[in-house]
């Protein structure tokens, strides 16, 4: 029986006793906390550096503590995420100094489908409302760039995953308003400072 | 060796060893099975005197030696098993001593019917046969005797006979002999074909079996001064016999045979006492590691002997109560490492803390069954909390020392026995299938949960140890808004908001929920992708994410889309794939074949796959992007 070069590779991997050992970080940019007002869209840009073999992203998601992924992964109730990272982008992170870059950064972008992805927030979230949690990359790890026909898979389903956070703020008053306001309370404070001259 | 006689003695001795043997109440009398049946006292628990087996004696391997190695020597003594005794029946006792002359021994029987009976033994360097007669009061009790050491002296003891007054012995059959399945199966203790929860008390007189039996208790330790084993011949139903028929389990104790540190004794002392069905245990040494009171002491290789030459000759587990495993540093404790099957520790008071670190402890060393023995609190509100704080930490046994006190103890005795009763009717919760990733407690507040199969129902056991009242939420993976939540014992419910409930613990306290017909959820993850491109196998691992059983689950559905590389044609193999019932928290592994091989290195997938259970009542698909043959 003919063996499929994959398959081969696969046995010579097994049998050299080769272990799973890349320990990729990801890293949420700016930040792993978000806030926006309720109705706005707002996410996650990211940097993931990896130290050995190949990482390619396979799913995202953002899961309210506590979290035990895959077993306890509860989406928030303050809004909707969508996976970007590997839903519209196929993120490939290598070794140092191998086919492809050590380390992949992007930020959010909701329009260019960039980042880790995005969070609707729900227009009925009352403000000041927030939960914590984490993003949870899935990813598939082989030794060379996936494409690569001699690539082995060394695993499946691995985890990457960082601290995050959303926030549903109060809004923010609009330029205009704010400046008749501030024109407001200058013109009741000089009228106090008349007034109290005026009793003097 | 056995010790002859020659010329005129030598026909004297062997009608007198055909007595001790055959025609003697007590089963030890010459101390050829250690000092199984007897008990060990000195000065006020500290001194210098050592309990040994000599083997110099008047017949036989063994005598019981008492001697003082220092100069702390007041006076010590070993006292016999209480012997259940008819009311107004007359004894004899005889027994050899040998001491040098000058030294202070004696026999002394307390409560006869003219008081208390003593008789100073004999100590002229040879061993001189001693006889002392009594009869009981007017109403039935126990008989024990004491031996005593006075000073800084050694005196040995042999032979020791109890008969009636009139010489005869009354006879007893042994009903229940016999091995019980007993075995261990990870961090539990199997007993009859199931996982044994233990509750009991230790150091039960034979007349008060009945009252225990009655308490719910399931297991009785023979340790310390009534009863350690099967040791007496009275005419009546025997010690073992009672327990057994009582539905009681009984762990002999040979703790004073182990401190002798004579492994070779133990042969015998396992082929006399361990085969009865009542025996689910082998209660080796108490506190063999407390260095701090000499004559307790058992070194870790002495103990390891100990328990190896008992087990030439039992299945039983062998257990151990380790007096430094509750509190540090715990260094002590790990050279016992094999001696015992069970661990045991006795983080007796109310700080709960001290139950977390024997577990620890434990666990850190070699993971085995941990049973605990738990003392009479000050607080006896306390007690039920306490117990279900240790069952919570990991122990699958509770034994509380001693029933006396409980049994004194009315508000005691009646939180033993709601203990008893509360953890035996939620046996199957504690036994029943993990499910704690998918719940976490308040902060402060200790908790189990498991799920029973049999019933369909999630259990989550949990505990304060603080007097501080604590309000919380359980976060639960999957439960439904609406769920009614029954909080046993207290008669009352809980609705559970959307993935959660809260409940508030006033102070030491206990609640245990009970959460039937959960819907619940299923997620699956891809284990690995290896094989043939023509026949790759995606083995998938599914899981059952809810607190509610995943009944009939299975791979029901799987699509791959093409998002990169040169076209081709996945060939999907047979669905659905059958997986079976998946616990709360569990998983299972189930395969899909897909034959690859029209497609090139580069071409990538989004797959969608559709797993399911209950008839379909639960579902989910998962998605994963950029996913390779």
């Amino acid at each position: 029986m003919k063996m499929t070069s994959r398959f081969f590779w696969a046995l010579m991997w097994m049998g050299a006793g080769v272990s799973i050992s890349a320990s990729p970080v990801l890293t949420l940019t700016p930040s792993g906390d978000v806030s926006g007002t309720p109705g706005s869209t707002v996410g996650w840009g990211f940097t993931i550096t990896n130290d050995a073999d190949y990482i390619e992203i396979t799913s995202a998601q953002y899961c309210v503590n506590p979290v035990n992924f895959p077993v306890v992964c509860n989406p928030s109730m303050l809004g909707i995420f969508t996976d970007f990272i590997s839903q519209f982008n196929d993120i490939i992170v290598g070794a140092p100094g191998g086919t492809d870059p050590s380390s992949v950064s992007q930020s959010f972008d909701p329009v260019a489908l960039t980042g880790i992805g995005s969070f609707a927030i729900s227009a009925l979230d009352l403000v000041n409302s927030g939960d914590t949690g984490q993003i949870v990359l899935t990813y598939n790890l082989t030794s060379l760039d996936p494409n690569d026909p001699n690539a082995v898979s060394l695993g499946t389903d691995l985890v990457l995953s960082a601290n995050a956070s959303v926030t549903a703020g109060s809004s923010v008053p609009e330029p205009g308003s704010a400046g008749l306001m501030a024109t407001a309370l200058a013109g009741l404070a000089v009228g106090r400072r008349l007034l109290s001259r005026s009793i003097r | 060796m056995k010790q002859f006689l020659v010329g005129p003695l030598l026909a004297l001795v062997f009608l007198d060893s055909a007595l001790v043997a055959q025609n003697n109440i007590l089963k030890n009398g010459g101390f050829e099975t250690g000092l199984m049946c007897y008990g060990q006292y000195e000065n006020n628990g500290t001194g210098d005197y050592q309990f040994l087996l000599s083997t110099d004696a008047h017949s036989g391997t063994y005598s019981a030696e008492i001697a003082c190695t220092g100069t702390n020597c007041t006076k010590a003594w070993l006292i016999s098993n209480f012997i259940p005794a008819p009311a107004s029946q007359s004894y004899s006792i005889s027994l050899y001593s040998k001491c040098a002359a000058g030294a202070q021994t004696a026999v002394y029987i307390p409560g006869m019917v003219n008081g208390d009976v003593s008789s100073a033994l004999a100590c002229n360097g040879a061993w001189t046969l001693n006889q002392v007669s009594f009869t009981t009061p007017a109403a039935a009790g126990y008989v024990y005797f004491y031996i005593f050491a006075y000073g800084i002296s050694t005196v040995q003891v042999d032979d020791v006979v109890l008969t009636y007054g009139d010489g005869t012995v009354p006879v007893s059959t042994t009903l229940h002999a016999g091995v019980r399945p007993v075995s261990i199966s990870g961090q539990n203790v199997i007993v009859d074909g199931a996982p044994y929860l233990a509750l009991g008390f230790y150091d039960v007189g034979y007349y008060d079996l009945a009252a225990v039996a009655a308490t719910g208790a399931n297991t009785i330790n023979g340790f310390e001064v009534y009863n350690s084993s099967d040791c007496y011949s009275t005419g009546q139903k025997s010690y073992p016999d009672t327990a057994f028929e009582l539905g009681l389990n009984f762990l002999p104790d040979s703790s004073t045979t182990a401190r002798t540190q004579t492994a070779a004794v133990f042969p015998a002392v396992a082929q006399t006492f361990a085969p009865h069905l009542a025996n689910i245990g082998w209660y080796l040494a108490d506190e063999p590691d407390f260095v701090e009171v000499a004559p307790d002491y058992v070194p870790p290789a002495t103990l390891l002997a100990e328990s190896a030459a008992l087990k030439t000759q039992t299945s039983l587990p062998v257990l151990a109560v380790f007096q430094h495993a509750h509190y540090t540093p715990g260094t002590l404790v790990p050279p016992y490492n094999g001696s015992v099957d069970v661990w045991m520790s006795e983080p007796y008071g109310p700080d709960f803390s001290e139950i977390n670190f024997a577990v620890n402890l434990f666990n850190s060393i070699q993971t085995r069954p941990i049973w605990l023995a738990e003392d009479l609190l000050a607080d006896t509100t306390m007690i039920v909390p306490k117990a279900y704080w240790a069952i919570i930490a990991g122990a699958t046994g509770i034994l509380y020392y001693d029933w006396t006190e409980f049994q004194a103890s009315p508000s005691g005795l009646a939180a033993a026995e709601q203990v008893f009763s509360e953890l035996k009717g939620l046996n199957s919760a504690i036994f029943g299938d993990k499910m704690d990733s998918l719940v976490s407690a308040p902060a402060g507040i200790a908790s189990m949960s498991r799920f029973d199969p049999a019933t369909g129902t999630a259990y989550i056991l949990s505990a304060n140890s603080g007097s501080q009242t604590v309000q919380g939420n359980f976060a639960v993976n999957g439960l439904a808004a609406g769920q009614q939540i029954a909080v046993l014992y207290e008669n009352r419910t809980i609705t559970a908001s959307a993935g959660s409930f809260s409940d508030t613990f006033a102070g030491v306290s206990r609640h245990v929920y009970s959460i039937q017909s959960a819907t619940t959820g299923l997620t699956a993850t891809i284990a690995s992708t290896t094989g043939a491109t023509n026949a790759r196998d995606w083995k998938f691992q599914v899981y059952n994410t809810g607190i509610g059983p995943a009944n009939n689950a299975a791979i029901s559905g799987l699509t791959l889309t093409q998002t990169g590389g040169t076209a081709c044609t996945p060939v999907i193999g047979t669905l659905p794939v059958a997986l079976g019932n998946i616990a709360p928290a569990a998983s299972l592994l189930g395969d899909v074949i897909i034959d690859f091989s029209s497609c090139g290195s580069t071409a990538k997938f989004t797959m969608h796959l559709t797993v399911s259970a209950n008839g379909g009542a639960s579902s989910a698909t998962i998605v994963r992007n950029n996913l390779r043959m």
